[in-house]
């Protein structure tokens, strides 16, 4: 269908189509971090309430090593601070590529009107 | 519902795609969630197997292509829980058996959500189906209009 337009807004319909792609992952990528995030704040939660004598393992590759509980909080953390800014990252990312997208639909739509306009005055 | 035009059958027609598409993820998020409440499940049945035990036990300890090591159970009276983000608690059995029935309930409220969106989307769904029905037969049921080229 896209063959019946000019080249140039085959081209910006290609672009705009990479771009909804764009989101589509970046979406997809936040969805991931916040649902990681989210796992190590469950199990922070987790983790505090445990006396300090308790017995926790930490996975490191396949293996299962024994850790301290304060340690392990603190790795924890770390990981959630580093998730949080990953995902602000990814918040930049998604609100560019929005303009990005509503920029090549304006740009699409004026094209498309100037092509009809052509169309109505050659007529 | 004769007024729709042929722009609003597009606009439905994307909708309906959309909605099958999510439809679709659901289904196998609820596979996906289903499948933890069943290890969940295997997990509880394991330790209630196993916790009436209280000395060493031997068993074997699967290494994958169907092969198996001896070995003893040394401490059969608690279990390791993980509790996500690689992190895993020595637990008692009488603590792991909460632990896990309380996970087991948190994804089994979840599939309902989840059952719930689901069902919503398909009614949506028959609906579009059958507001396309209405408007098909409207269109069958218009004279052909020439452009007269």
């Amino acid at each position: 269908m896209n063959n019946e337009y000019p080249p140039q807004v085959q081209n910006q319909i290609a672009q705009l189509q990479q771009v909804q792609q764009q989101a589509q992952s970046l979406a997809m990528q936040k969805m991931q971090t916040e649902s990681l995030k989210k796992e190590s704040e469950n199990a922070l939660e987790e983790l505090k309430e445990l006396s300090d004598d308790s017995v926790i393992y930490r996975a490191i590759g396949g293996l299962q090593i024994q850790a301290n509980k304060d340690e392990t909080i603190d790795k924890l953390n770390e990981k959630i601070e580093s998730l949080s800014l990953r995902i602000q990252s990814i918040t930049r990312q998604e609100e560019r590529v929005s303009k990005r997208f509503t920029q090549l639909q304006e740009q699409i739509k004026q094209s498309m009107g100037q092509q009809q306009g052509q169309g109505h005055q050659a007529q | 519902m004769s007024q729709m035009n042929e722009q609003d059958a597009r606009n439905l027609l994307a909708q309906h795609r959309e909605y099958k598409a999510r439809v679709e993820t659901l289904y196998q998020q609820i596979n996906a969630v289903q499948s933890q409440i069943d290890e969940c499940t295997s997990a509880l049945n394991t330790i209630n197997e196993l916790k009436e035990i209280n000395d060493e036990l031997d068993t074997m300890v699967p290494i994958g292509a169907g092969s198996y090591l001896h070995a003893k159970l040394t401490k059969p009276d608690t279990v390791v829980v993980n509790i996500g983000a690689g992190i895993s608690v020595e637990k008692t059995v009488e603590n792991a058996i909460k632990t896990l029935n309380r996970r087991k309930d948190d994804l089994t409220k979840t599939v309902e959500q989840l059952q719930s969106s689901m069902n919503q989307l398909t009614k949506s769904i028959e609906e579009i189906e059958n507001k396309f029905q209405d408007y098909s037969q409207s269109q069958q049921r218009q004279p052909p209009q020439y452009s007269g080229q």
